[in-house]
């Protein structure tokens, strides 16, 4: 389902490349990727995210292999089988809760589904908050909106990056909690990056989480 | 994604305000200056009404027109009634009317003239009968709207073109007609009898001596005579003939209206001008907000990116926002211009002066969509192209 082997990515201009270790989820089980800044964390979350074509190596997400893929086929695959939590959340403030949760849909040059949108909203306990702007928001609120957009499209991988940014402790393990839910919930993997001691923490004592180091 | 471009478009409403002003204000300033141009040249045209030439006494040909056919200007002086008959002789000439002008009711002229110079224009009555005798009259439609008289009611002329002259004393003229609205000259006219400014004017000068009829009618004068050529060889021969006949003058209408345009033109061609100068301004502003808007909704951007929206979407929707603010400034532009021009006509009426064309939507203004269209295309470009090429993989974990 997700795995991959002799992947490496080297950046225009760059002296060398990143390389990863092979590398296999196994089936029903989550992954965290633990790294300091400029391991390859970033790199790997973009290929994972088809952002980068995969020039060298083999990598497989959600049962497809994403190298040889064009960008066309890669922003059209990542709609469909991805969802993403961004560190920076990046809801728009222009656009109310309910108008940011119709933003998938639109991305793929589809109709919104305001109907998904209030189920999600109510999973995640801010049924109340579909018509406030971003800026309304508390930091708490404003990562269970980033979440609900993620899931919109009932993706099969949901990847999330440093998702205990700028959250105390008890909003990281709120987070936390919230991000397992949803995936075990949505049937969907998910895939952490952090280097965030307290994730690493919390989520190596699980059973149902994998993780790699870079 | 046109609601998505049409919330990113106010949500800074300020500066969209300001290049929507600017936008529409550079439109407003073409649709006008395309509006009264089109207009001008339709109601010059429509007021021609197929005179060839325009025979009056020695004097400024530019002038000679305007009195006579636009009735705008005041005549260079009297003719003698004779030279209808030394016209009529022409061979070259189909059709003479005579025009004779010199008084005015409440500042709408007078003109005593044949049944001839309604059918020139085509006119219809919308009321009563054309005049039969001297001191009947025939109300053009705007005079009746303005004016109120109906059919039977009489009313005193006063000497001069303008308000404010003295009146004919009890020389009354009767209404027996209204024409309908034509849009031409004769809206602002009144038409009577030839015979009847020579009947006021003697009137006029009673305690003069009377001559005999005949004698009358040598000594008596018109003001203009509206001819219409028989072949287009006319336009080379009559005129030189017209000029050598002592104390004429000749105008040829299409020539001298020409001259007017030109005139006109340099003042045309300033506003045209302004309003390009305001476009560009405008264009340069939309830009300038649109390279600002990338950069600030870059977040946004590559949110869409990581969505799954392709790369042109993207830019779509960038582009989308100059494209809805430049159709909102095409219509309010649009709106404006034809207000502006509205506003004008009604100055004109005001004046009795030159009146605008009708109404509607003319050829040239579909350049007014197109012109905010290709400016909104222009402003878009370079900040779609730079939406197009962002980079999603640093966007995703920069800061906003």
């Amino acid at each position: 389902m997700l795995g991959w082997q002799g992947l490496a990515h080297r950046y225009n201009g760059a002296p060398q490349a990143i390389r990863y270790a092979d590398f296999e989820l196994d089936a029903g089980r989550h992954l965290l990727l633990r790294g300091a800044s400029g391991s390859g964390k970033s790199t790997l979350l973009a290929l994972l995210a088809g952002l980068l074509r995969v020039r060298q190596g083999s990598l497989e997400v959600a049962g497809t292999l994403l190298d040889g893929l064009s960008p066309r086929a890669l922003d059209a695959w990542r709609g469909a089988t991805l969802g993403f939590v961004p560190q920076q959340l990046h809801l728009s403030e222009a656009l109310s809760v309910a108008e940011n949760l119709a933003l998938p849909a639109l991305a793929a040059g589809q109709r919104a589904d305001p109907a998904r949108a209030a189920e999600l909203l109510a999973a995640l306990d801010i049924a109340e908050l579909s018509g406030r702007k971003p800026h309304q928001l508390s930091v708490g609120q404003a990562q269970r909106v980033a979440l609900a957009r993620a899931l919109m499209r009932r993706p099969r991988l949901l990847l999330a990056d440093e998702p205990s940014a700028n959250l105390d402790d008890e909003n990281t393990v709120t987070m936390l909690a919230l991000l397992l839910d949803a995936a075990e919930r949505e049937g969907c993997t998910l895939v952490i990056a952090s280097h965030d001691a307290r994730v690493v923490e919390a989520l190596s004592a699980r059973d149902d989480v994998m993780a790699v180091v870079l | 994604m046109v609601r998505l471009a049409w919330r990113y478009l106010w949500s800074s409403p300020l500066t969209t305000a300001l290049n929507l002003l600017l936008l529409t204000l550079g439109l407003a300033a073409v649709t006008f200056v395309l509006r009264v141009s089109a207009q001008v040249e339709a109601g010059l045209k429509r007021d021609l009404a197929g005179i060839d030439l325009v025979v009056g006494a020695k004097g400024s040909p530019m002038q000679i027109m305007l009195a006579g056919v636009f009735h705008l200007d005041a005549p260079t002086g009297n003719i003698p009634l004779a030279t209808l008959d030394l016209l009529k002789q022409q061979p070259l000439v189909a059709q003479v009317v005579p025009l004779s002008l010199g008084d005015s009711f409440r500042g709408f002229r007078i003109a005593g003239t044949t049944p001839d110079y309604v059918n020139l224009y085509g006119a219809k009555l919308a009321q009563g009968a054309l005049w039969s005798r001297p001191m009947q009259a025939v109300l053009g439609a705007e005079v009746a709207r303005t004016i109120g008289l109906k059919l039977g009611d009489r009313f005193v002329g006063s000497h001069g073109l303008a308000e404010g002259g003295s009146a004919h004393g009890e020389q009354r003229f009767e209404v027996v007609g209204v024409l309908a609205d034509s849009g031409s000259v004769l809206d602002r006219l009144v038409l009577t009898d030839v015979a009847s400014v020579w009947v006021v004017h003697e009137e006029h000068h009673a305690g003069e001596v009377h001559d005999s009829h005949d004698e009358q009618d040598a000594h008596r004068e018109i003001t203009l005579a509206l001819v219409r050529y028989r072949s287009p060889l006319a336009a080379v021969m009559l005129p030189r003939w017209v000029n050598a006949q002592d104390g004429l003058q000749a105008a040829a209408p299409a020539l001298e209206t020409a001259r007017l345009m030109r005139l006109v033109g340099a003042g045309t061609e300033v506003l045209h001008g302004f309003g390009i100068v305001l476009l560009v301004a405008a264009g340069l502003s939309v830009w300038v907000a649109l390279l600002h808007a990338v950069r600030a909704r870059q977040g946004d951007l590559a949110m869409l990116r990581m969505l799954g929206a392709p790369a042109h979407r993207v830019a779509a929707l960038v582009a989308l926002e100059a494209l809805l603010l430049a159709g909102l400034a095409a219509v309010l532009g649009l709106a404006a211009g034809h207000g502006l021009v509205a506003a004008l006509e009604q100055l004109l009426a005001q004046r009795q002066s030159l009146r605008l064309g009708p109404l509607g939507f003319s050829d040239a203004e579909w350049l007014v969509p197109l012109l905010a269209g290709g400016l909104a295309v222009l402003a878009a470009a370079w900040p779609a192209w730079r939406a197009y090429r962002l980079d999603v993989t640093t966007l995703l974990q920069a800061p906003r």
